[in-house]
């Protein structure tokens, strides 16, 4: 029977990529990552399946590229790997309190995705060499490239811990190399092989949704983690201690360590998902996967509700509500469209709204006492308080990045009036922006806005359809809002990623064309 | 099949760009660097926990005390294990320490799923480097332990060598009694010598003081004798019997660690000093004596 039941899922899976222009092997690849990595014992085994999964991509594909592009986009929902803690703050000099019983640590993990970045970044001058001729870059890359050498020169000069601080910007160094390879890469290739390669690209994203989507519904249910190496931490946060959470509430995190670094993951792959699903529909063959997308960005929209972020309910509402406005038309097809596929699924849907439901409602009830004392909104202006005086004493580069929790508890040391919340709460500010002002200073900011800009402005001046200017422009405010209320900072969130992709694709077809 | 794969292979190898194998190569030497560089291996470590109410954490606005009634809790074998049956960490033996008055010692032997670092020797558990003199948090079973570090493996682990000592000395009032030895009238003193009656009456030869089951204190003699009391009124000292006292001399015979050539009751706790005191814990009574000599036991 259970013969019979691979062999139907085998057959319908071959039947749902066929003439889909999907990549089998790779999609099969990467289901068995998934699959065995729940059964990792720890990070030896871990890096082992990583380095046998490049290694079956590569010997498939034949091309470094590719394998780059496939490996980070499945390996990169991963958190765990050779980790490094920091003492930053010892335990006797904060007020006693549960959160931090053993001071306050940053964590700095060599993750297999990191390798696979790096190694895509050092090997940008074999791809540059190449496909020298189509090196044309966005003015928004090399504003970017800006961005993170203003982060390693205010992390070189961090006076709190600077190796640690270049350590940071590296890997933002090295996803960015990884983009540019990719980028490159892309442009070199022909139309159909990109199509390929960005249709396979999408299952490979839809599978980490449904993994992480699945993992962290099994924690919710059982209000834990399960104790799988993969996870990303080995105890939840306690949560409920301001008047506008509620104690009895279950925040789960996924393969991430806190619930709402998986809700900003989890709305940056909507974005991305939906993103690839209006530009990959437009090719025959996509039809079948079509609804695989759709699925994907429904499990992450369930999921996203599960984590409780208020801002990642924001960051989902006010785009897709602009978008619904503006595509008045589309959107009632959608729903139509939506309402006779899920229809005799219902059954499958009705616990799920329901779950959904109730989430909803006690989180946004709880809502009302946001403006409490201790409650949200009064941590964030107390965070951004010590924020302004690290910003006032570095203006110009700021402490470097990551560092802000060090240098605004040492910042609070010379106070005599008062108590810093650094002493019981040593937390980045939690607003990217802020974040960014301390950490790289106005240079990083200015930077980063620009960035932010240039892209937006390239992605309208694009050959897109106005569908998906809209969508990724969606996205990039998804972002911006969760950077409004949570410690984002300079790294570009896996929408934006796939955005520079499809400009590439887009860029060369237009070249050939 | 072999002689089909070779061929296969070969032809697949060369039919690689020398870029793709030059970029994917790198992967490969980043990932050998990261596991010979980075490698940390995990192993099984026992870690010594001392758990009292005076090792909590303590703060210039907050401080509260472990309460007594969880050290109870724990017992041998408790563990929590991870998704696959494996043990992360388990409570292998547990050490009641020397009992005082306000604070209950407890050793807790942890063995623990730990990180050892090649480059720095040290071990580390859930990211936290275990350190001998650091405090931590441990998680078994749904309780929280908390303590200070003692051992880590053998390292820590100090096996004092013994000697046996006889201890002579008395019960002084000073000691044992509760009342002061003040009268109320403002111009006499009253001097008491030996204690209550009830306390020397339960006092009795071989009587033992035990930690687990090694004998640590036993007492091989003892000397009662009627007590006096000194009253010195307007300037004259009257010796009077004192009925509810007696004087109570021991000989004790008590396992002494040597330190630094030194002895010390109770681990490390107590030094042996003529004119200290050391407490006698008899289960039901606690008499303190008063050391007036130290002799190397035959």
């Amino acid at each position: 029977m259970i013969i019979q039941l691979v062999r139907r899922l085998s057959h319908f899976w071959n039947n749902l990529l066929t003439g889909s222009a999907t990549d089998k092997k790779i999609c099969s690849y990467t289901l068995a990552l998934f699959v065995l990595s729940l059964a990792m014992p720890n990070n030896k085994f871990f890096f082992l399946l990583a380095a046998l999964y490049v290694a079956a991509i590569f010997w498939h594909t034949r091309s470094a590229g590719a394998t780059y592009l496939y490996s980070f986009l499945a390996l990169q929902i991963y958190f765990i790997g050779q980790r490094y803690e920091f003492l930053v703050i010892a335990p006797e000099l904060l007020l006693k309190n549960t959160l931090y019983p053993n001071g306050r640590y940053l964590l700095y993990a060599v993750m297999p995705s990191l390798i696979v970045a790096a190694s895509a970044a050092f090997s940008l001058s074999f791809t540059l060499l190449r496909s020298y001729r189509s090196s044309r870059f966005p003015l928004s890359f090399v504003n970017y490239g800006l961005l993170l050498s203003v982060g390693l020169i205010s992390s070189i000069y961090s006076q709190v811990m600077p190796t640690l601080a270049v350590l940071y910007t590296l890997d933002y160094v090295f996803v960015f190399g990884w983009l540019i390879a990719t980028y490159c890469f892309l442009k070199s290739q022909t139309g159909l092989m990109r199509q390929k390669l960005l249709t396979t690209s999408f299952i490979i994203i839809i599978f980490s949704v449904l993994f992480e989507s699945g993992i962290t519904m099994v924690q919710y249910v059982k209000r834990d983690v399960i104790g799988l190496h993969i996870e990303g931490t080995r105890s939840v946060a306690p949560f409920g201690f301001g008047p506008d959470e509620n104690p009895l509430q279950f925040r789960p995190v996924g393969l991430t360590y806190h619930a709402n670094m998986l809700a900003a993951r989890l709305v940056a792959l909507f974005y991305a998902i939906i993103l690839m699903n209006n530009i990959l529909s437009l090719h025959s063959g996509f039809k079948k996967i079509r609804y695989l997308g759709w699925l994907g960005a429904i499990i992450c929209l369930f999921t996203v509700v599960l984590t409780q972020s208020r801002v990642g309910y924001a960051s989902l509402l006010l785009p897709l509500l602009t978008l619904a406005l503006l595509h008045k038309s589309h959107t009632i097809s959608w729903i139509h469209e939506i309402r006779q596929r899920v229809k005799p699924y219902l059954v499958l849907f009705v616990p799920l709204v329901a779950v959904a439901s109730f989430v909803l409602v006690d989180r946004l009830l709880y809502l009302r006492y946001a403006f409490w004392e201790n409650a949200g909104w009064k941590t964030r202006e107390l965070l951004i308080s010590e924020a302004i005086k690290l910003i006032i004493k570095y203006p110009l580069l700021g402490v470097g990045t990551g560092m802000f929790i060090p240098a605004a508890f040492n910042e609070q040391r010379y106070e005599t009036i008062g108590v810093s919340i650094m002493r019981y709460f040593p937390e980045s500010v939690h607003n990217g922006f802020f974040l960014l002002l301390s950490e790289n200073g106005i240079f990083g900011l200015l930077l980063f806005l620009a960035t932010i800009f240039l892209i937006v402005n390239e992605a309208l001046r694009g050959s897109f359809t106005f569908t998906t200017k809209s969508l990724i422009i969606a996205g990039i405010a998804g972002n911006l809002i969760f950077m409004t209320m949570q410690p984002a900072s300079m790294g570009l969130p896996i929408n934006i990623l796939i955005y520079y992709l499809f400009a590439a694709h887009a860029y060369a077809q237009k070249i050939h064309t | 099949m072999l002689k089909k794969f070779i061929p296969n292979f070969i032809k697949r190898v060369r039919s690689l760009q020398w870029t793709d194998i030059s970029a994917i190569s790198i992967f490969f030497a980043l990932l050998a660097i990261a596991f010979f560089f980075f490698l940390r291996r995990t192993e099984y470590i026992t870690v010594r926990l001392r758990i009292s109410q005076s090792d909590e954490l303590r703060n210039n606005l907050t401080s509260f005390m472990t309460p007594l009634w969880y050290a109870n809790v724990l017992r041998p074998g408790m563990e929590d294990t991870n998704f696959f049956g494996r043990s992360i960490i388990k409570i292998d033996r547990i050490i009641p320490g020397f009992p005082e008055d306000n604070e209950q010692k407890t050793y807790i032997d942890l063995r623990i799923q730990a990180l050892y670092s090649r480059q720095t020797k040290q071990y580390s558990y859930n990211g936290i480097p275990l350190l001998i003199g650091s405090y931590q948090r441990f998680r078994v079973n749904g309780i929280q332990v908390p303590g200070v570090i003692h051992a880590i493996g053998s390292l820590g682990i100090t096996n004092y060598p013994q000697k046996r000592f006889v201890l002579r000395g008395f019960l002084d009032h000073r000691q044992n009694d509760w009342v002061p030895g003040v009268t109320n009238q403002p111009t006499s003193l009253i001097e008491y010598d030996g204690v209550y009656t009830y306390l020397a009456e339960k006092i009795q030869n071989k009587m033992e003081m035990k930690l687990g089951d090694a004998t640590i204190a036993k007492i091989v003699k003892v000397t009662k004798s009627p007590a006096i009391k000194r009253v010195i009124e307007l300037g004259r000292t009257y010796i009077i019997p004192d009925s509810e006292r007696v004087r109570v001399e021991l000989v004790v015979e008590v396992a002494a660690s040597m330190i630094n050539g030194r002895p010390y009751f109770k681990d490390d706790q107590q030094r042996l000093l003529v004119n200290s005191t050391i407490p006698l814990d008899f289960v039901l009574l606690k008499p303190i004596m008063t050391i007036t000599d130290i002799q190397e036991a035959e």
